[in-house]
């Protein structure tokens, strides 16, 4: 299966052939699955979403165009079902994990978990998880997966000026929320390209 | 997929940062390494089964719908995530032979 490029495989896909559906897994998990973490910043929850990403791929395959590149496909999915997982996550699960923390006292963070909260990264998933979610999706396909505005625009169905306008308020939030000036860009401890 | 970025004005310093930051954020996390075997599991699983499962979740929102105060729960229910409707159908499916 892995000399075949992604059109054949999806043609197999479509004869549903489990071997098709795991050597699209192997091409594309980590794309779908790094998505899915920028999105929702929660690891169980990429991993369930990467999961039901490919299952949808398998089940509905015979609606996928095997002439057309498979990614904004893949995207679409990942973005559509990360929406739904966060803005779940914010009526009901949310609630109850400030239940748990007001019965626990408001001290959910061990010392150690609060010293990780000064952490560079630790911020940036703050600020990212603090765009409102439209934001957060755009900024992360075109920031994590280099996509264009007119990709991002044809992936989530939205003109071309709402994924600009998304990504420049998005942009500025960021820059804000991380106290970014032009000194503090190129004193930015990050690792290498 | 690659195409000319589109550029904001102020310079491309901001651009790059937060590239690099976001792709340094998630670089090197993979995802769980039983992944694969599950999912192969899960897509093999008999379409029969599957039709059940989907005939047990229908029956019970249909049920539901016919009670004005379930309509939000409803809605609640169709939002699901495969993965997470699959559960609810599996609680659906023990409460569909209970009605049968």
């Amino acid at each position: 299966m892995s000399d075949l490029n992604d059109r054949e495989l999806i043609l197999e896909l479509q004869q549903g052939s489990l071997d098709a559906l795991g050597e699209l897994y192997d091409r594309f998990r980590n794309m779908v699955y790094r998505t899915a973490l920028a999105i929702t910043g929660d690891p169980e929850a990429a991993n369930d979403l990467l999961q039901d990403v490919f299952l949808r791929l398998y089940r509905f395959a015979d609606r996928i165009d095997a002439q057309r590149p498979l990614e904004p496909w893949l995207y679409r999915m990942t973005a559509n079902l990360s929406y739904t997982w966060v803005k779940r996550r914010k009526r009901w699960i949310r609630p109850l994990e400030d239940l748990a923390d007001w019965l626990a006292g408001g001290s959910r963070n061990s010392p150690q978990e609060a010293a990780e909260m000064h952490d560079d990264w630790q911020r940036i998933q703050q600020a990212i998880a603090g765009l409102p979610l439209p934001q957060r999706v755009v900024v992360v396909l075109y920031y994590l997966n280099d996509l264009s505005l007119q990709e991002i625009s044809e992936i989530l169905s939205v003109p071309v000026g709402t994924v600009k306008s998304r990504l420049h308020y998005g942009r500025n939030s960021l820059k804000r929320s991380l106290g970014l000036q032009g000194e503090t860009l190129l004193d930015w401890n990050y690792e290498g390209s | 997929m690659k195409a000319p970025k589109f550029h904001f004005g102020d310079g491309d310093l901001m651009d790059i940062f937060l590239g690099r930051m976001l792709k340094n954020w998630v670089a090197g996390r993979q995802p769980s390494l039983d992944g694969r075997e599950r999912l192969l599991a899960a897509a093999a699983r008999p379409a029969l089964v599957e039709r059940r499962r989907s005939y047990g979740l229908l029956h019970i929102l249909r049920y539901l719908s016919s009670t004005p105060n379930y309509h939000g729960f409803q809605e609640e229910i169709l939002s699901v995530s495969l993965s997470q409707s699959m559960i609810w159908s599996f609680h659906l499916a023990t409460s569909n032979r209970i009605l049968a």
